[in-house]
């Protein structure tokens, strides 16, 4: 397995720091070096979940040309006991960074794209099989520059029409531009004790990758434990046994095949 | 900030209804700052995308290397870079017999 998944959404609060943070516990877990890079710089959230107050060096500086990306990555995997390497890199939730970030002209973007395109071979310095970047949602620069330079682009999207719409709308303008190697992922799927026949649940799906002309890679319902469980806990570790953990296996492993494929 | 993005966002809308509607983007209807940012990559029509992109990649580069990375023809290459330099994105200059193009 060797490969880059950027995970984008249309809108904010589908879920996507929360699948990109489990999904590379997951990786991690099952002995794959795996670093997870925040690239939302309009909202970092990263750093809260892993509990991380002190940056030494963000993202940030490393898209600012102030240090390579070896000196942004931080080793928590001796923390949660993963088999693999697990790093993360913190975007700065400062309010001056979040300024600059959203004030940078199109030359420096066009320099951060060049970063992010060449971050894979420094990531294959250090050893590392999987890089998943955690992206702000919609189209913004720093979003799309994640999305251009990742081998595969998961979309988060929950069954909210509003979401639905504006993930096709985002596919039509962007992805498909850049022909760009793209799985959904349904996230708050349905309530947990919710009975959905099989036929109306594949049948809904259908529907929604005709529309959106997207496969999709899995489904992750609703469940009051992890919206309860605290953000300072990285769920598929804490419950490994939890039915979201095991959904989240599964598209994890179908994720695993798309980047071999 | 807000009326910034709300700009960004603007110009951006517009370029796309303009590639909706079918407009065929030239060197001379192409408004542009000179750097190949990604929206700007949105933008280009798909021959000059890909040579583009592997342009931002390699930043530096002959018509033979990003012909190796595109898997085209060198000389398809060539034409595409120059239709780039011409349109202001990138600079050529000629190092012996061989022709490297920078991006700007």
């Amino acid at each position: 397995m060797k490969g880059v998944v950027s995970i984008h959404s249309s809108r904010g609060g589908t879920g996507k720091s929360l699948i990109a943070v489990n999904l590379a516990a997951i990786y991690a877990k099952e002995g794959v070096n795996v670093s997870l890079i925040d690239l939302d710089f309009r909202a970092p959230s990263i750093s809260t979940i892993f509990d991380i107050q002190y940056i030494e060096h963000s993202v940030n500086d490393f898209l600012n040309g102030k240090c390579p990306i070896e000196n942004v990555l931080i080793d928590v995997g001796e923390k949660y006991k993963t088999r693999g390497k697990f790093f993360v890199g913190l975007a700065d939730p400062s309010l001056e960074a979040i300024q600059d970030m959203m004030s940078k002209s199109r030359k420096w973007e066009m320099e951060a794209l060049k970063k992010l395109l060449n971050l894979k071979s420094d990531l294959d310095d250090l050893k590392l099989n999987c890089v998943i970047y955690d992206t702000s949602p919609g189209i913004l620069y720093s979003s799309i520059n994640a999305v251009t330079s990742s081998d595969i682009s998961l979309i988060v999207l929950t069954l909210d029409d509003l979401d639905i719409r504006g993930t096709q709308r985002m596919i039509r303008d962007v992805y498909d531009a850049f022909k760009k190697k793209t799985f959904l992922l349904i996230n708050k799927a349905f309530p947990e004790k919710t009975c959905m026949c099989e036929g109306r649940r594949k049948q809904m799906f259908s529907q929604i990758e005709s529309a959106l002309n997207k496969p999709i890679i899995g489904d992750v319902p609703c469940f009051c434990d992890v919206l309860e469980a605290s953000r300072n806990l990285i769920f598929v570790l804490d419950k490994p046994e939890h039915v979201f953990t095991r959904n989240l296996e599964v598209i994890a492993r179908n994720l695993r095949k798309a980047l071999i494929t | 900030m807000s009326e910034k993005l709300g700009e960004i966002i603007k110009i951006h809308e517009e370029i796309l209804q303009e590639i909706r509607s079918g407009r065929k983007f030239t060197e001379e209807t192409i408004k542009f700052e000179g750097a190949l940012d990604v929206m700007t990559l949105l933008s280009l029509p798909d021959n000059l995308k890909k040579t583009a992109m592997v342009m931002c990649k390699l930043g530096k580069a002959t018509a033979d290397e990003v012909a190796k990375e595109t898997g085209r023809e060198r000389a398809v290459e060539s034409a595409l870079l120059n239709q780039l330099t011409r349109m202001g994105y990138l600079y050529n200059k000629r190092d012996g017999r061989k022709v490297y193009f920078t991006l700007k």
